[in-house]
C-alpha cells in the first residue's frame, strides 16, 4: 500500500535530515498578499517553534503543511516530494494537528476521539484499546477514569492532553501545533509544555509549534522562526537568538515578550540573555544545579541556600547565575518596561 | 362531562379507526418530509446561495392557508389520502429543513477544521462529526413538524381522509360538544405523545433507532398491503355527507347490498363531506355511490334548462334524473318516501287548538302567531318573503341561531319556526310540520346517485337499492335522527332496526 511505504519513508529519515520545506512559497487571500516569499527548512525530529505577533501569518503557514489552505504559488516539499503529489488523505493522516480550540469531537468520548484516526486507518479494535490506555497513561490521565468521558467533563487542561493524543494516536512523523495552550492557566501551560517536551524527547517525531509567546518559544523550541507580516526574520537556536538578534525587531519582540510575573521567568532565558557568568570566580562553589526551565521563583529558593546555582540543560551545562545576576536582569527589564510605555 | 364519556365509550371502535388512520397519515407525511428536508439541508450547508433560495420557498409555501392547499391539490391529485400527505409534506419542510441547515452550518469551524486536518472524508465527517452534533436540532425541527403535521391533519377529513378530524367535523355539523371535544383533545394527546417519544429516540443509539423505524414503516406498509389484499374484487364504497341521516342511509344500503349480493363487499365513508365535494368524487370514481336529494341536484348540480318553480316532488325528481343521465351520464335510483325539504313548525297543542295543518290555514290565526327563524331564512327570497308572498301572509319573524329556535319555541317565547322537515328536534320537542299546500318550497326526495356504467354492471345492486323506494317517511326519518343524535344509538344499529321492522332485511334488528 502506498500509504505504508512513504510513511516509512519519512519516518526512515534520520534526525536532522530535511523532511519539509518551503520553496519560494507564496499565500494570498483575494489579491491581499499574506505571505510574500517564504523559504524555509524544517528538519527531522526537530521541535520547531514558529512565533511572531498577531496576524504575522503563522498559523497560515501550519495550514498549507497539512493543505488545510494550499500556498497560491510556490513549492512545498514532505521529504523530497512535491506535496501537491500527495494524496490529501494520505498527507493528513501522517501529519497530526492540535488547535488552539482544542476542538474536540463534542459527541465522541475520550476513547472515540482519540481512536478517531487510527479507526479510519483500519487499525484493529484490540490495538486501538491498547494505544487509547498507553496514551492516556503518557499525558497523566489514568484511563480507567478517563476513558469514557466526554470532552464536556474536562478541564481545560484535561481536553488539551486529550487533543495530543488524539493527533498522536496514529504515530505520524510530523506533528503541528496551532498555540495549543495559549487559551489554558499558567499551571497547565507549563505542565503541558513539559508534557510536549517529554513526548518529543521519546518519538523523535517532528514538531511545528506556533505560539506567540516567546518565553514558551525559548522554552520548547530546538530552533525559532521568528515571524513578521509573513516574512521570516530570523530562524536560529534560542540562544543565538537571544544574544545576536538579526535586527531590531527581533530585539524588541525579544525583550518585550516578559512572564507577566518576574518569578515566572525562565532562567535558561536569562543565561541566554547573557545575565550569567560561564566559570565560577576562584574560591567559590554551586552545589546545587538548577535545569534552564525552571522559573526564576524556584531560583530564589535555591539561592537561599548557597550563592552561585549551575544552570544546566540535560547533561550540558550552560552557566552560574547568582543573586546579583538576578538583580541585573530585573534592572534591566525595568528599564525596557519604561521605555515600552 | 357524563355526556363525554358516554360518547367516548359509544364510540371507541371509531375513534380507535380514526386514531390509526391520523397516526398513519401523519406519520408517513413526516417520513416524506425528513427524506427530502434533511438531505436537502445537507447538501445547502455546501451551497449558501441555494439554501437561502430553500428557506424563502418553504416559507412562502408554508403561508398557504392549509384549507386552500387542499383545494388547490384536489384537481391535480383528486381526494382522500393523497392530497392530504401532500399537504403535510409542504407544511412540514420548512422546520425540518430550517433545523437540519443550521444546525449543520452552526457547527464551531474549528471541529470542522479538525476533522478536515485530520483527513476525514466528506461522508464520514457528516455522518460521525456533523450530524451528531447537530441531532438535537434536527430533532427539535422534526418535533415542530410533527405537532403541526398532526394538528393539520385534521383538515384531512374533509377531503375524505379519515382521522380524528371527523369526530371534529361532525361534532360541528350535529352540534354535539362532546365529539369535537374528543377529535381535538385525542389530537393534542398524540402529538405530546409522540413529540415526547421522538425526544426519547434521540437518546437511543443510531443502530436501534433505525431499527425502530423499518419497523414502523413495515409496520405501516403491512396494514396498507393487508388493506389492498383483502378488499375482493366486487368492491364498492358508498359515502355520505356530513350527518346522522346519509350515516343512516349508507348503512342501509350497505345491508340491502350484501345481503342480496353475496360477492360483493361494500365500503362505508360516512361523513365524507359536502356536497360538491362528493359529486366529485363520484364523478371522478374515488366513490361510488352517495345519497342525493332531487332539489339539491336541480338548485347546484345540473344547468337547467327550464324552470322548476312549483313543480311536486315526482316531477322535481324526474327533472333531476333525466338530467343527471344526460349531463353526466348518472342513474338517479328511485326515491325514498320523506321529503327533507323546508317546512314551518308550530307545536303539536296549537295546531290541535288552532286546527292549523297547512301554511295556509295560518292565515287565520296570524294575529297568534310569534315566528322565531333562522337569519338564512328570513333573508332568503325563496324563505319567509316567498312564503309571505305565496300564502298572502304577512309574518315579521325575530332572527335566531338555529339551535336556540327549537328551544324558544319549547319554552313558549315564540311559536311557529323554520325547520328541515326531518331534523330531529320536531320529535324531540314535539313540533308538527305544516302541509306546503301551494308547493311553495323546493322538494328534496333523496335517492342514491351512481354511474350509470355501474348500475349497468351490477343490476343486483341496483335491485337491492330500489328497494327502499317508498320508504322512510319524514316522522320515520325525524325518529331516526333522534335516536342517533339525541340518543347517542350508531347509525349502523338504527339502520338495521328499520330495515328488519319494515322486513326489508331478514333477520334480529341487534
Ligand atoms: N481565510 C482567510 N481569508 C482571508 N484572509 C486571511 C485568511 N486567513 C488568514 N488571513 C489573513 O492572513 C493574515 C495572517 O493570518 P494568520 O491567521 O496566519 O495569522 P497568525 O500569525 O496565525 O495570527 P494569530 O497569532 O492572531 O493567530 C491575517 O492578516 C489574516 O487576516
Ligand atoms: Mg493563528
Amino acid at each position: 500500500m502506498a500509504t505504508t511505504v512513504d510513511e516509512n519513508s519519512i519516518n526512515e529519515l534520520k534526525d536532522g535530515e530535511p523532511i519539509i520545506r518551503f520553496e519560494h512559497v507564496q499565500q494570498s487571500f483575494n489579491d491581499n498578499v499574506v505571505i510574500p516569499d517564504l523559504n524555509l527548512t524544517i528538519n527531522a525530529g526537530e521541535l520547531f517553534v514558529l512565533v511572531g505577533t498577531s496576524g504575522s501569518g503563522k498559523t497560515t503557514t501550519l495550514k498549507m503543511v497539512n493543505q488545510l489552505q494550499p500556498q497560491s504559488g510556490g513549492k512545498i516539499f514532505i521529504k523530497d516530494e512535491n506535496i501537491t503529489d500527495i494524496g490529501l488523505q494520505e498527507l493528513r493522516w501522517n501529519i497530526g494537528y492540535v488547535l488552539q480550540q482544542i476542538a474536540l469531537f463534542p459527541t465522541m468520548t475520550v476513547a472515540q476521539n482519540i481512536a478517531v484516526i487510527p479507526e479510519m486507518k483500519g487499525v484493529k479494535r484490540e490495538e486501538i484499546d491498547a494505544t487509547i490506555n498507553r496514551l492516556l497513561n503518557q499525558v497523566g490521565l489514568d484511563p480507567k477514569k478517563y476513558r469514557d468521558r466526554m470532552p464536556s467533563e474536562l478541564s481545560g487542561g484535561e481536553q488539551q492532553r486529550i487533543g495530543i493524543c488524539r493527533a498522536i494516536a496514529s504515530e505520524p512523523p510530523v506533528v503541528l501545533m496551532d498555540e495549543p495552550f495559549s487559551a489554558l492557566d499558567p499551571i497547565s501551560r507549563t505542565q503541558l509544555q513539559d508534557l510536549v517536551l517529554d513526548l518529543h524527547a521519546k518519538r523523535h517525531d517532528t514538531i511545528i509549534f506556533v505560539t506567540h509567546d516567546m518565553d514558551e518559544a525559548l522554552k520548547l523550541g530546538d530552533r525559532i522562526a521568528v515571524m513578521s507580516e509573513g516574512k521570516i526574520l530570523q530562524v536560529d537556536t534560542p540562544t543565538n537568538i537571544a544574544q545576536h538578534p538579526a535586527n531590531q525587531f527581533v530585539e524588541a519582540f525579544f525583550s518585550q515578550s516578559v512572564a507577566h510575573n518576574v518569578y515566572d521567568v525562565y532562567v535558561g532565558k536569562m543565561v541566554m540573555m547573557g545575565f550569567s557568568v560561564a566559570t565560577l570566580p576562584d574560591g567559590h562553589t554551586a552545589p546545587i544545579d538548577i535545569s534552564s526551565d525552571k522559573t526564576l521563583g524556584e531560583a530564589f529558593d535555591d539561592l537561599a541556600h548557597c550563592e552561585y546555582l549551575r544552570v544546566v540543560d540535560g547533561d550540558r551545562q550552560l552557566g552560574f547565575i547568582n543573586a546579583q545576576n538576578i538583580v541585573n536582569y530585573l534592572s534591566q527589564r525595568k528599564r525596557d518596561e519604561d521605555e515600552n510605555n | 362531562m357524563d355526556a363525554f364519556f358516554q360518547t367516548l365509550v359509544d364510540r371507541r371502535s371509531a375513534l380507535l379507526t380514526a386514531l390509526w388512520q391520523h397516526i398513519e397519515i401523519s406519520l408517513v407525511s413526516l417520513l416524506i418530509a425528513m427524506a427530502i428536508a434533511i438531505p436537502l439541508a445537507i447538501w445547502a450547508t455546501h451551497h449558501k446561495r441555494f439554501a437561502a433560495f430553500m428557506l424563502q420557498i418553504a416559507g412562502v409555501l408554508q403561508t398557504i392557508p392549509s384549507l386552500a392547499l387542499l383545494g388547490l391539490l384536489i384537481p391535480i391529485v383528486g381526494i382522500g389520502t393523497v392530497p392530504a400527505v401532500i399537504a403535510l409534506v409542504i407544511y412540514a419542510l420548512l422546520p425540518i429543513f430550517q433545523n437540519t441547515y443550521i444546525g449543520i452550518d452552526d457547527i464551531d469551524p474549528s471541529i470542522e477544521e479538525a476533522a478536515d486536518a485530520f483527513g476525514m472524508g466528506q461522508t464520514r465527517k457528516l455522518f460521525k462529526v456533523e450530524l451528531p452534533i447537530a441531532a438535537p436540532v434536527i430533532i427539535s425541527g422534526v418535533r415542530q413538524a410533527l405537532v403541526m403535521i398532526i394538528g393539520t391533519a385534521t383538515l384531512a377529513a374533509l377531503i375524505g381522509a379519515g382521522g380524528l378530524g371527523t369526530f371534529i367535523l361532525l361534532g360541528i355539523d350535529r352540534n354535539d360538544t362532546a365529539l369535537t371535544l374528543i377529535g381535538a383533545i385525542s389530537s393534542a394527546l398524540l402529538a405530546i405523545i409522540l413529540s415526547w417519544l421522538i425526544n426519547r429516540l434521540q437518546h437511543m443509539r443510531p443502530r436501534y433507532l433505525i431499527g425502530g423505524l423499518v419497523v414502523l414503516l413495515l409496520g405501516i406498509g403491512g396494514v396498507g398491503v393487508a388493506n389492498a389484499v383483502r378488499q375482493p374484487a366486487d368492491n364498492i364504497t358508498i359515502a355520505g355527507k356530513l350527518g346522522s341521516e346519509p350515516d343512516i342511509l349508507i348503512n342501509m344500503y350497505k345491508d340491502l347490498i350484501e345481503q342480496d349480493n353475496k360477492h360483493v363487499h361494500v365500503t362505508l365513508k360516512p361523513n365524507f363531506g359536502k356536497t360538491s365535494f362528493l359529486f366529485n368524487a363520484l364523478n371522478h370514481n374515488q366513490i361510488d355511490i352517495y345519497p342525493e336529494f332531487s332539489g339539491t341536484i336541480l338548485e347546484s348540480l345540473v344547468k337547467k334548462p327550464q324552470s322548476d318553480k312549483g313543480l311536486t316532488a315526482n316531477q322535481t325528481y324526474q327533472l333531476a334524473q333525466k338530467n343527471m343521465q344526460q349531463q353526466f351520464k348518472l342513474s338517479y335510483l328511485k326515491p325514498m318516501a320523506y321529503n327533507n325539504t323546508f317546512a314551518l313548525a308550530i307545536r303539536e297543542q296549537d295546531a290541535k287548538a288552532w286546527n292549523v295543518h297547512t301554511i295556509s290555514d295560518l292565515q287565520t290565526v296570524e294575529n297568534k302567531l310569534k315566528p322565531g327563524m333562522t337569519l338564512e331564512f328570513i333573508d332568503r327570497p325563496d324563505g319567509l318573503p316567498g312564503v309571505n308572498k305565496t300564502y298572502g301572509l304577512n309574518l315579521k319573524a325575530q332572527s335566531m341561531e338555529p339551535k336556540l329556535r327549537y328551544e324558544a319555541i319549547h319554552n313558549g317565547n315564540i311559536n311557529v319556526v323554520d325547520a328541515y322537515s326531518t331534523d330531529s328536534e320536531l320529535r324531540q320537542y314535539h313540533l308538527t310540520t305544516l302541509k306546503d299546500n301551494k308547493h311553495f318550497f323546493p322538494s328534496y326526495q333523496g335517492a342514491p346517485l351512481m354511474k350509470t356504467s355501474l348500475a349497468k354492471k351490477y343490476p343486483g345492486v341496483v335491485k337491492s337499492l330500489n328497494k327502499l323506494a317508498g320508504h322512510i317517511s319524514e316522522k320515520d326519518m325525524q325518529e331516526m335522527n333522534y335516536e342517533v343524535n339525541v340518543e347517542k344509538k350508531s347509525a349502523k344499529t338504527v339502520a338495521r332496526q328499520y330495515l328488519v321492522n319494515h322486513h326489508l332485511l331478514k333477520g334480529d334488528a341487534k
